[in-house]
């Protein structure tokens, strides 16, 4: 009777001993397989960074012939038709809101200043973007012959090559 | 306890929990590697700046095209002022990044498309004809 209650304690310790065996086995499972590399903060704003490329791209504008004038939603258009304020025209903020609706976002235009070896850089639209906040840009070129009196980039003589920088961010 | 000595019963239980505890332990080592694959493979697609050397293809393709009718002075001059300024902006984010043509003929041109960062070496040659596109 006595070594029954005895072989009875030893199963129950060593069906113990099995189970905490595989408890730590199964939480040292779960602790492995969580391992995310913490550098890469971006990887959860991949979306909102290709929406900007594509938005970028789509209101990119290629010509067929010299004839033909750039539409103002495009991005030629838009810088075509700047004036010393920098301020874009409304068709193409209208465009661009449309494509990247829901997000918050900062417009700069940057540009190389050859006499000083320079890239010069103004805000189209000048909101403060959050810490998370991705960044698209896209290089446009615009013969100096498009540009009206009107514009800082008059009479240049060459083909000026714009950076086109779209920031964005959820509100 | 005299009874136990000899009775291995108990023991098999701990010998089989020890059997698939090490299998559970293979398992997740596995699984980790994978999840560390699919995430490092994943980051290195999202890192790879595709959308900056498609950018400088069509400037190479399209942009440089806009003066094809010059006159061969004037086309070498204006593609190498584009290509002094795209150099320029690229190099404020710490990349050589270059577009520059160099042989033209009545109605196609040479262009040499180069990308160079810390983690992607890229450099590709387009022969480009009016009309007929690049190849």
């Amino acid at each position: 009777m006595y070594g029954d209650r005895m072989k009875a304690q030893a199963f129950t310790l060593e069906g113990v001993m099995a189970s905490l065996l595989l408890l730590v086995v199964l939480y040292s499972f779960f602790q492995s397989t969580i391992v995310i590399s913490p550098m890469w903060s971006e990887i959860t704003d991949a979306q909102l960074k290709l929406i900007g490329y594509d938005t970028l791209k789509v209101l990119d504008y290629y010509r067929t012939s010299s004839d033909e004038i750039y539409p103002n939603q495009s991005l030629q258009g838009m810088i075509v038709h700047l004036n010393s304020t920098f301020k874009p025209n409304q068709d193409f903020i209208y465009a661009l809101e449309r494509m990247i609706y829901l997000a918050d976002y900062r417009l700069e235009l940057c540009w190389a200043n050859l006499s000083t070896n320079a890239v010069e850089c103004r805000a189209l639209v000048d909101k403060k973007p959050t810490p998370e906040a991705v960044a698209a840009s896209r290089i446009v070129v615009i013969d100096s012959g498009e540009f009206p009196a009107s514009s800082p980039f008059y009479g240049r003589g060459y083909p000026i090559v714009f950076e086109v920088r779209l920031i964005l961010w959820r509100p | 306890m005299a009874s136990l000595i000899k009775d291995e019963r108990a023991q098999m239980l701990v010998f089989f929990s020890l059997v698939v505890a090490t299998i559970l332990a293979y398992l997740s080592v596995l699984h980790a590697q994978n999840m560390l694959a699919g995430i490092e493979s994943s980051r290195t697609l999202m890192v790879f700046p595709k959308e900056e050397i498609r950018n400088l293809k069509v400037v190479g393709e399209k942009s440089i095209m806009m003066f094809i009718d010059d006159s061969y002075a004037d086309f070498m001059n204006k593609t190498s002022k584009i290509s002094e300024q795209i150099k320029l902006l690229y190099a404020r984010k710490g990349v050589y990044g270059d577009v520059i043509a160099f042989t033209k003929s009545e109605r196609c041109y040479s262009v040499r498309i180069t990308y160079v960062s810390g983690e992607v070496e890229y450099s590709d040659l387009l022969y480009c004809c009016k009309g007929r596109g690049c190849v």
